[in-house]
Formats: C-alpha cells, sequence, structure tokens
C-alpha cells in the first residue's frame, strides 16, 4: 500500500552509509570510519489509502484523516520501512474514490513520518528481559534481540541459579537481566509487528552499560 | 512527535460547501501551505532520499543484501568474529553451520534463514522464535551436564494432571462439591489454601497435598522442568500457583505446543541429558522413548469429575472432605525415592566419572530395593495356560527386587493369590508366611515402598462384598486406603486398556476425554 511518488536520486549502500551520501554500486566505500556511527531514525513519505466513513464528511474531513492515520499508523511496523514512530506531516491527500454501496470514500493519503529500523553493522542500547545458558534476550523499544552465547566474550561463562547471568573470571562484568548492554546488529528482520534482531557484544567496546546488580 | 504539532486547516474556512472536490482542495491548499511548518531539520531533499533508502529496500532487496555480504566479507562494515578470516585481499569465507534460528536469523551469522531449511527443533517454550538444530541441543546439554553435575543436581520432569494437581472445569462440578461449597473455598484469602479458581479458564485446581514442600526440596537436587499435555496458558497459570516467584521453573514450562511428536512427550526439547533425567508422570503411555527415565505416579484425583472420567463410581475426595495425607502421600514418598537416586547417583565411594554415569540403571537399583529380601510363589493369579515368567504381575515383582518362584519352599516368604482356598495358601497359614492380594504388589510399585502386608488380606467372597460396600460409601481412616487401593487397581486396568488398543481410532477418542475433561 505503501508507495513512494518521486524517482531515486541517489542510491545508499547499506546502513551504515547513515546520512545517505552519494555512492555507487560498484564501488563500496573503503574502510568507514564512521561505520559504527548508527543512525536508526528515518524521516520518510509514506501513501497509504484510508477510508473514511461518510460521517466524517465537512470541515473536519482533514482532521478525521489525520487522527485515524495516527492511529492507524503509529506504534506498528510498516513493512520493511521500519516501526513507524511519530507521523509528522501530512504532504498531500489525492481525490477521494467514493465506494459503490458503502458510501466510505478512499483517499490515497501521504505522509512524513520517523522510522525506527535498525540495519546491521549499527550499535543498539537495549535493556536486558531474560538470560539463559543460549544466550541473552534483550528489548530496544520495539526491537527484540537475541545475543547467543556464540556472541558473547569467550572469558564470560553462564551461571545459573536465581538470578542467572554472564559473568567474566575476575567477576567484574556482569550480564543480567535488566542490565543495559550495548551491542552491535549482526542481521535483522522487520515483520508485521515487531523486529528482529541477532546482536553480539563479542567486539570492542560492546558489553555492559550498567549492571543493575552493582546499584544494589 | 505529538499530534499538536500536526498541523490542522481551519475548520471554517472550507465549511459551507458540500462539494467534494472543493472541500479537498481547500483542505490541500492549507495542508501544501502548512508544509513549512513541519519540523524538518533535514533540508528539502531529505524526502526524496529518504524514499531511494525505502525503494532500494523494497525492490532491491536481494542486491542490496549482496552488497551487504560484500562488505561484511571484506570487513568494511561490519566486522563478525571468527566467521571471516583470512586475508584482507584473498577473502575466505568460513561457512557458518548455522547452530539455529531466532525468528528466522541465524543467531550466530545473523543471515536469514534458507526457506527450505525447516531442521532442528522448536523452543518455543523458552523464547517465542527460537529454534536449535540438532548439534547445537548436543553442544547446549554437554555444557549443561557439566554445570549441574558441578552443583551436584540432576534433571527433573514433572507432569502437572494427577501427578502435581488435580483440575476440573467449573461445569463439571458435582452437586455434591457444590453443596460443600468448594467454590468459595477456591476463592477464599487464606494463604495456605490448596485450591484454587483459575477465573480465566472457568476451571479449578487442587494442589496435591505435600506439593510445595516438594518442589523446595527437589530443586536442591534437580533442576526442574513441568511438562504438561495440557496447553501454554494452561500451564503458565499452574506454573505461577506452584512457583510464585518464578525461581523453580523460569522458561522452563513445557506444554502440548511444544511435543514434537503428536501425543507423545520426549526429552528432546530438554535441553537436559538424557542421562541425569528422572520423570515423574502418572501416563507411561506418553513416554514411548524414556520409560527407564520414568517414575510412574499414583494418580491423584481430587475432583468428582476426575474420579468419572476414569471410571470410579466411588465419592471422590472432595466430596468426602478427605485428601491425600501430607506425611506419606504420594509426593512425600517419591521425595524419598528422588533423594535415593540423587544419593546413588553422587555416590563419591563411585569412581565412575560424573559425566558418564547414568541416572536410568540407578533408577532400576532403587526400585530393586522395595521389595529387597522378598520371595514370591503366585498361586492362581495367572491363567493356567499362560508361562508365569512373562504375567505383568510377575515381572513387577522381579522390578521391585523379589525374587518370583512357581513351587514352594522353606525360603519362600510370601504366597500371593485371591482365594484363600488353594493348596498353597493353606500352605503359606501353615508355615507362617505372608499370605497377600496381588494388590501388594502393585501398592508397592506405585509408593516405592513394601507396604504392610495385613492392609492386603485375602478376603473370602462374603466378607468382600461388605468391604466393597464401605468403598463406595468411602469413610475415614484405614478404609480410605482401602479405598485408594481399588482406586489404583481399577487405574491400572483402565491405562493397560488403552495402551493395549492403541489403535488409532480409539486413541483418538481417548485423547478427545482427556482434553474434556481437562485432564
Ligand atoms: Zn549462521
Amino acid at each position: 500500500m505503501d508507495s513512494l511518488s518521486q524517482p531515486p536520486s541517489k542510491r545508499p549502500l547499506s546502513s551504515s552509509a547513515t546520512d545517505f551520501r552519494e555512492v555507487s554500486l560498484a564501488s563500496p566505500p573503503a574502510a568507514d570510519d564512521e561505520g559504527e556511527r548508527s543512525k536508526m531514525f528515518f524521516h520518510i513519505v509514506l501513501e497509504r489509502n484510508m477510508q473514511l466513513h461518510p460521517r466524517h464528511f465537512g470541515p473536519h474531513l482533514r482532521d478525521k484523516l489525520v487522527s485515524k492515520l495516527i492511529k492507524d499508523v503509529e506504534g506498528t511496523c510498516s513493512g520493511r520501512h521500519g516501526f513507524v514512530v511519530a507521523i509528522t506531516g501530512v504532504e498531500d491527500v489525492g481525490k477521494g474514490l467514493i465506494r459503490e454501496g458503502t458510501g466510505y470514500v478512499t483517499f490515497p493519503v501521504k505522509y512524513q513520518c520517523v522510522v525506527f529500523r535498525p540495519f546491521k553493522g549499527e550499535i543498539l542500547e537495549a535493556v536486558v528481559t531474560m538470560v539463559n545458558k543460549m544466550g541473552f534476550f534483550a528489548e530496544a523499544g520495539p526491537v527484540q534481540i537475541f545475543v547467543s552465547n556464540h556472541l558473547i566474550p569467550d572469558d564470560m561463562e553462564f551461571q545459573s541459579g536465581d538470578v542467572p547471568n554472564y559473568t567474566t573470571s575476575d567477576g567484574s562484568v556482569k550480564i543480567q537481566k535488566e542490565s543495559e548492554v550495548r551491542l552491535k546488529i549482526i542481521g535483522t528482520r522487520v515483520d508485521a509487528t515487531e523486529i528482529f534482531c541477532i546482536g553480539t557484544i563479542k567486539d570492542d567496546f560492546l558489553g555492559v552499560i550498567s549492571d543493575p546488580g552493582a546499584a544494589v | 512527535m505529538s499530534l499538536a504539532e500536526v498541523p490542522s486547516p481551519s475548520p471554517s474556512s472550507s465549511s459551507g460547501s458540500d462539494d467534494f472536490a472543493a472541500l479537498l482542495d481547500s483542505e490541500l491548499e492549507l495542508a501544501s501551505g502548512a508544509d513549512s511548518a513541519f519540523p524538518d531539520d533535514e533540508g528539502e531533499d531529505d524526502g526524496s532520499e529518504v524514499e531511494v533508502e525505502v525503494e532500494a529496500l523494497e525492490q532491491n532487496g536481494t542486491k542490496r543484501r549482496r552488497v551487504e555480504e560484500q562488505h561484511q566479507d571484506q570487513g568494511i562494515s561490519v566486522r563478525p568474529d571468527k566467521i571471516v578470516t583470512g586475508s584482507s585481499k584473498n577473502v575466505q569465507v568460513k561457512v557458518c553451520p548455522h547452530p539455529g534460528y531466532f525468528n528466522g536469523l541465524c543467531f550466530r551469522c545473523g543471515k536469514p534463514q534458507d526457506e527450505e531449511d525447516v531442521s532442528g527443533v522448536a523452543f518455543g517454550y523458552i523464547h517465542k522464535g527460537l529454534r536449535l538444530g540438532t548439534t547445537e541441543i548436543d553442544r547446549l546439554r554437554t555444557a549443561d551436564l557439566k554445570n549441574l553435575l558441578r552443583e551436584r543436581k540432576l534433571v527433573l520432569i514433572l507432569d502437572l494432571d494427577h501427578t502435581l494437581i488435580n483440575s476440573t472445569r467449573i461445569q463439571d462440578i458435582s452437586p455434591a462439591e457444590h453443596e460443600l461449597g468448594i467454590r468459595t473455598a477456591a476463592t477464599k484469602d487464606d494463604q495456605n489454601r490448596s485450591i484454587f479458581a483459575l477465573d480465566s479458564m472457568h476451571m479449578l485446581t487442587k494442589l496435591r497435598p505435600f506439593v510445595r514442600e516438594f518442589l523446595k526440596e527437589a530443586s536442591n537436587m534437580f533442576e526442574m522442568y513441568i511438562y504438561t499435555m495440557g496447553d501454554k496458558a494452561y500451564a503458565i497459570e499452574i506454573a505461577k500457583l506452584l512457583d510464585p516467584s518464578n525461581v523453580y521453573f523460569p522458561s522452563k514450562v513445557i506444554s502440548n505446543s511444544d511435543c514434537t511428536q503428536r501425543h507423545q512427550k520426549g526429552l528432546d526439547v530438554i535441553l537436559g541429558a538424557e542421562n541425569v533425567a528422572v520423570i515423574l508422570d502418572d501416563t507411561e503411555y506418553v513416554w514411548q522413548k524414556h520409560k527407564e527415565n520414568l517414575i510412574l505416579m499414583e494418580r491423584y484425583h481430587y475432583f468428582a469429575s476426575s474420579c468419572r472420567q476414569f471410571g470410579f463410581g466411588v465419592r471422590s475426595l472432595s466430596e468426602s472432605m478427605q485428601d491425600e495425607r501430607e506425611g506419606d502421600g504420594a509426593l512425600a514418598t517419591v521425595l524419598d525415592v528422588l533423594r535415593r537416586i540423587h544419593a546413588i547417583f553422587f555416590d563419591t565411594a563411585v569412581e565412575t566419572d560424573l559425566c558418564l554415569r547414568d541416572v536410568r540403571p540407578v533408577i532400576k537399583v532403587v526400585r530393586k530395593e522395595v521389595l529387597q529380601g522378598c520371595k514370591l510363589v503366585f498361586s492362581r493369579v495367572f491363567p493356567n495356560t499362560a508361562r508365569p515368567q512373562e504375567q505383568m504381575m510377575w515381572k513387577m515383582a522381579e522390578q521391585l527386587g523379589a525374587v518370583c518362584s512357581t513351587d514352594v519352599d522353606s525360603t519362600v516368604t510370601h504366597v500371593v493369590a485371591v482365594d484363600m482356598g488353594t493348596e498353597k495358601a493353606r500352605w503359606a497359614v501353615g508355615n507362617k508366611k505372608f499370605l497377600v492380594h496381588p494388590r501388594w504388589i502393585e501398592a508397592a510399585n506405585y509408593r516405592w515402598q513394601r507396604q504392610p502386608e495385613e492392609e492386603f488380606p485375602l478376603t473370602p467372597p462374603k466378607e468382600k462384598i461388605r468391604r466393597k460396600e464401605n468403598a463406595v460409601a468411602g469413610q475415614k481412616g484405614t478404609t480410605i486406603k482401602d479405598k485408594e487401593n481399588v482406586v489404583a487397581v481399577v487405574q491400572k486396568e483402565t491405562s493397560k486398556d488403552s495402551e493395549e488398543n492403541a489403535v488409532p481410532d480409539q486413541k483418538e477418542t481417548s485423547e478427545d476425554k482427556e482434553e474434556n475433561a481437562f485432564f
């Protein structure tokens, strides 16, 4: 349903090309100093056909369309675009098409919105929701991330018990439920309602940001 | 960005017109005028740039992915650990074995799952969307085994219905139960109550006496799982009752949706090794592949509907306001058995490496202690034509450690008979040997304990009738024991029947029956 009206003028290569610099497909950029600088929020234009009941026709038609649009779209995942955080404006409302019999009118609405869409290679901060022997699960807003123990540094070992956790041998770093972690995304999938990511903390500057256990 | 920031056209400007085109025109005019009011810190062509981004995703997904992979291979934008090896010029990519998937993404390399690849086992009870390959399961089991044994723990798999609890649908509550106020009891605000209303499911659940102590004690020796043929929502509700602080069963509640084979429970969905797993269940049939790990439980029937469903005409425990005893009920008894198994398994005098030990022979050894030192002779218990060694009762006695014989001699300790008039029965009386009913063996089998022989006497025909009446009336004290025995025997027969008649049709019906009665 979403469509785009303007022809593509620039071709961003990957998510790490966050500021959409012009690059050609044939020659990917050389090692990118800013490769890990993340941009997961995008301001984009989407289009949607909206049906409106005739009772809304009148001076407040546009208001109705906008509030319905917000209700329908915000907080959902729009196909591959990502999670619609907020609608920032309505660019265009096309000609209404009356549907035979029902009296409903369908308006093509072009709107601007901010979407959240993590990409491979980006850094994300997330809160740990579950720790077990397979790894840990974490959440960042609408995104669910799994960091399997393949992608947890080898010096961190799983400890079972009342509060299962991964801890370094010297005990200095601990990941448990509610910990905040910085992780790098190595794979993503956007569903109709959810975004799933595979994350790793097996790299420099990744891992625990805050440790709920230490605060107590 | 909030709703307030979305500009709304002034309503009055276009009012008075019922012409659509005019209305929309005016709306759109206002809209375009308002465009500049949108916060837009990215400049004018931001929109189009982003559109390209989106389009590239939509139409060029494959191509895009390929480009990204190329990036990855050269270690430019992404630096996955270990997966990429080799020099920067001559790139060599080690193929990821894809050990498992999280919502369709390999959790080692992040790549999407091949649609044709449906191998592995779903572990939805650990996390939605989790799937593990067999190699990964083995790896996790091995790693887990070391941890477990270091903590001196084994794995315990617990069935719910008839093992730890008994449930009934509210609509199946009997008039007698109603009269006794069973529903009020289930909603009473009492910390020590053992009967609960599951409002959302229109059910009542009764915890088996001793279950809380049982779980507490067992959790010191075992990593525990719940494994039920009930559905997920039900299993989770019951787990909350049994484990309100979620310490016993975190991510360890397995329900019918997790089974890999219809109507069968399997250890394949458990990340614990088979050689350390002990199962407590009242149904043998569902554990076809793991009978050696199973300790069969005496069925707990509390509610009238549960008794009806299993074909007992007797008054239920609920209707006679009775219950299993805490101190020597089924769970207390089996806890002792588990302690014994645990002790033998971790016996420090044994030299075998812990990882190589197996709990299955240990279960056998402990079972063999039950009737150790007993030598049994059966008298007209089996049909004349049958070979006694192949009879279920004979085998059961041997598994319990008894020696079985066809002839009497001075070393015989028990004569098992149903009729006092047989020659061997009279011999037993004359030689001061125990004369017991076959139920004595069955009771020992369920309770893992040699039962007092005097509670299993042979009854002359007249007396038999009277005892039956007693059992139906269901009283307190010693007669309850009799009733339980009756229950045990009937139960046995029913379950045997259903196992033998394992033709698909009948299986279906028995399944249906179970589902209807909520186990
Ligand atoms: Zn992989």
